[in-house]
Formats: C-alpha cells, structure tokens, sequence
C-alpha cells in the first residue's frame, strides 16, 4: 500500500482529471475539497460567461413538443445540439452559458424569456422568444449580427447592433416583421456600446457609451467610460417611422473609477457607481442548471 | 494476466531486445521486450540517451503497479489486438481501487505513458462523480486547509452544485 495522498497528485494530472469530468456540479463541488483543489478547477473551468446559443423550436407529437438548441463554437469543435423537453421548463429564463451537455438557465424577473446570442457575421442564425403563458416559441426573423441590447417596450421587441441599427420587432404576428431604423446619425464616432432603455417617464430611449482606455496605466487592458449620451427614440404605429430625438442629455465621465454599472441621475447629470450587491442579485436572478433530456 | 506466461515466453526468445525494470520500492525485477517498455517516453529517453544500464531502476513505483504498467504497455504493444480487445483489456486494468488508481496514475505520469494515463485518470473522474466533496477528501486522503468560514464562502459561490449534498 503506498502512502502517496492525493493531494500529491501534481496539478497536471489533476486538472486532467477535472477535464474528464463530465458533469460541472462535481467540477464546481471539487472546489470544495482544499485550495490546491480549488485553485485547478478555477483555472479549468472560470465562471460562466457569454452565452453561444442559438434556440428554435421544433414540434414532433402533438403531445411533445421540445426547443433544440446549439451552442456554437468558434475553435474546431463542431456545434453541440441540445434538445430541451418542456418548453415551460424554460419559460421566464434565458441561457447564459452552456457547458458539457448542461444549458445554465437565468430566470428573469421581467414577464418575458428571451434567448439571443451573439454569433459570428457568417453564421447563419434564428432565435426565439417567449412570453410568460406562451405556449409556443415565436420566431424572430432575421437576427441580423451583435446585437448590444435588446428590450421589451409595449408589445414589441426592440434589439440595437453595434452600428446603431434598430430593429423593431412586432410580437404579436408570428413570424414576426421586423422593422429597421439607423441611429447612426448621432453623430458618433467609434465603437460605442449600445443600449435600449425605459426610462422611469415610459420613454424608449437609446444609451451610447463611449469607452476608451484608462489613463492610469496600473490599470492597462480596462475601459473607462468616457462619455454617455442619451437619445429618445419615437416609433410611430406600424409604420416604419422612427425618429432620433437631439440628444436628450450628454457627458463627460470624470470619475476616475472604472464602472461596470453606474446609475445616472438626469437632474444632477451625474454617475453613481452601481455595485449590485450579492442580495440585488439573488433577488432579480435566479441561475439553475438544466440537464437538457435527450 | 492471463496473458502474462505467453508474452513471458516471447519475451525470453532470444531474437528479442529485452529490457530488466526494476521496482525501487520492493526490489522486485520484471524483464520485458524492449519495444513494449519503450511506449514509456521516460524510459525511451533514457534507452535512446544510453543511459540505460542492463537494468532499469524505477523509482516510487511498487512491484504491484509497475506490473499493472507492463500489462497495459503488452497489450498495445501487442499489433494483433483489436481496438474492443484493448477497451476491454483497459478497463480490466483500471477497474480497482482508488489507491491503486491513484498509484497508477502517478506512475503512468512518471514513466510518460499517455495512454494509460488518459484511461486511469478517466476511471479516477468517473470515480468522483455525484460525490460530496467531503467524501473525497477522506477518499482521497486530502487535508482540508479551509476555514469553516472560507469553505461555507466556497459553497456559497455555487451553491446550486452543493444542492441535495451534505
């Protein structure tokens, strides 16, 4: 009988086992035997990031019915298809990472599921939505490319890409029209991020931020945020009529920390750094694993 | 095993190249072909480097895992043996205990057998599977360095994988 431990093992064979594990809740638990154990399957396996995912639905029996989904991969590895029984099981979530077999599900606090995803140009790509109650998926067509953000506002869905496009889609009509408006003549130079908002006044509104990189060179490699601009956007019934409004309120960022979320006050025109706390997050998302059925 | 008084045979043909590994832990010699212990780089190196003497001392490897060593290396040095042959003759290698296994795959790391590494450190996975995490610790001999305080945080990072376990 030898007395080597396991925790001799060197990190090497370590982490080569923790890549044959085939189920992320023992790589996650493994986190818990010691530090060293930790500190492998930390560098195996970081916490979840964006989403690669693209949802359709399908429909085989009258009584089953099932979304498949396939998470895309940019490496040599071909896509991997999931099918997902149950469509209630996922109404009021959203993917946000797909790991080994396993989709990881955000249950979202607004009344709507909503699955889109990032993908290469080239990539040919659908999605789909849901509302609470829904019984089915509903098509969104086309998806066009990187969208930055997108927003339920008074029936419809509203998602902008990062030259400025946005593109109105009717929710009611199954496959859905799409209508298309360019914000780009707001002067924007860059490649700013993009976001759709409800302001507290029920106006749609379109956030630009602009980012560069941080003066303080200890912090090489993070973004600040340099300017923010807010601009309302009017879509008038069904017609494709959309106006920009001139800029509602711009700024100049002068903090000196890097914000990741801030909250901005129009009254005073300031920033304030929004740090959610563990309890804000609990209580808007909730994240759960989903063995997809086969 | 039951294949080990066949290839003792050939290994004593005299037209073979015969290499003598010797365990350090219990002194106990195995004498194989040549072409079966070169499917360990480490010894290859050695044998290529003509640092190899008449016999081969290996070091932290007991006589019961370097045995189980040589029988993973003859059956795929073994041209004949097909690709279910091998499946098999793996999984009867690595179906033992975790301290065997653990052993075995410390010493496919040292003697660089990336085979046999791949199928030890498969079985040591499937091992581990649905366990809590306390119970491989005490399997696996490990000392837990947390605090209660620093192991709750550890949970609480993702406590949906702790859910259902102690």
């Amino acid at each position: 009988m030898s007395t080597e431990t396991w925790s001799a093992l060197p990190e090497e064979i370590l982490e080569l086992i923790f890549e044959l594990l085939t189920d992320i809740f023992d790589l996650l638990r493994s986190r818990g035997v010691c530090f060293s154990w930790r500190y492998v399957a930390m560098n195996l396996y970081p916490n979840p990031t964006t989403p690669l995912l693209l949802l359709r639905v399908k429909k085989t029996s009258a009584s089953r019915e099932y979304v498949e989904t396939i998470s895309i991969s940019f490496g040599t590895t071909p896509p991997m298809v999931y099918r997902v029984q149950s469509i209630e099981a996922l109404s009021r979530t959203r993917c946000v990472y797909s790991y080994r077999g396993w989709l990881l599900m955000e249950t979202l606090m607004i009344p709507i599921a909503l699955f889109f995803f990032f993908v290469q140009p080239i990539l040919l790509h659908k999605g789909c939505i849901c509302k609470r109650g829904d019984r089915e998926w509903r098509k969104i067509f086309p998806l066009r490319t990187f969208y930055e953000d997108m927003i339920y506002y008074k029936d419809a869905f509203y998602a902008i890409d990062n030259n400025g496009m946005v593109e109105r889609f009717n929710y009611r009509n199954c496959p859905s029209t799409v209508d298309t408006v360019s914000v780009m003549d707001m002067n924007i130079i860059g490649n700013p991020d993009m976001y759709l908002v409800e302001s507290s006044c029920g106006e749609l509104w379109v956030v630009v931020r602009q980012v560069g990189s941080h003066e303080d060179t200890r912090r090489v490699g993070f973004l600040k945020t340099k300017t923010i601009k807010v601009f309302k956007l009017t879509w008038k019934g069904t017609e494709v009529i959309a106006s920009i409004s001139p800029m509602i309120c711009g700024l100049e960022v002068q903090t000196r920390v890097i914000m990741t979320m801030g909250i901005y006050d129009l009254a005073s025109q300031k920033i304030e750094q929004f740090i959610p706390s563990p309890k804000i997050l609990d209580d808007t998302t909730i994240q759960r694993w989903f063995r997809p059925g086969i | 095993m039951a294949s080990a008084p066949e290839n003792e045979k050939n290994a004593s043909a005299p037209e073979k190249k015969t290499l003598t590994l010797k365990s350090m832990i219990n002194n106990e010699e195995f004498v194989v072909d040549e072409h079966v212990a070169l499917q360990s780089v480490t010894i290859k190196n050695m044998v290529d480097s003509d640092c190899a003497g008449d016999v081969i001392p290996v070091p932290t490897i007991s006589g019961e895992i370097l045995a189980l060593v040589i029988e993973y290396c003859k059956n795929h040095a073994n041209p004949s043996a097909s690709e279910d042959d091998l499946k098999k003759a793996d999984a009867g290698i690595v179906a033992k205990d975790i301290y065997t296994l653990i052993d075995l795959v410390l010493a496919a790391n040292f003697l660089d057998i990336k085979g046999l590494l791949e199928v030890t450190s498969q079985k040591i996975a499937d091992s581990i599977k649905d366990l809590p995490h306390q119970d491989v610790r005490e399997i696996f001999g490990v000392e837990n360095d947390y605090t209660p305080e620093e192991e709750a945080a550890v949970r609480a990072e993702h406590d949906w994988a702790f859910e259902g376990f102690p």
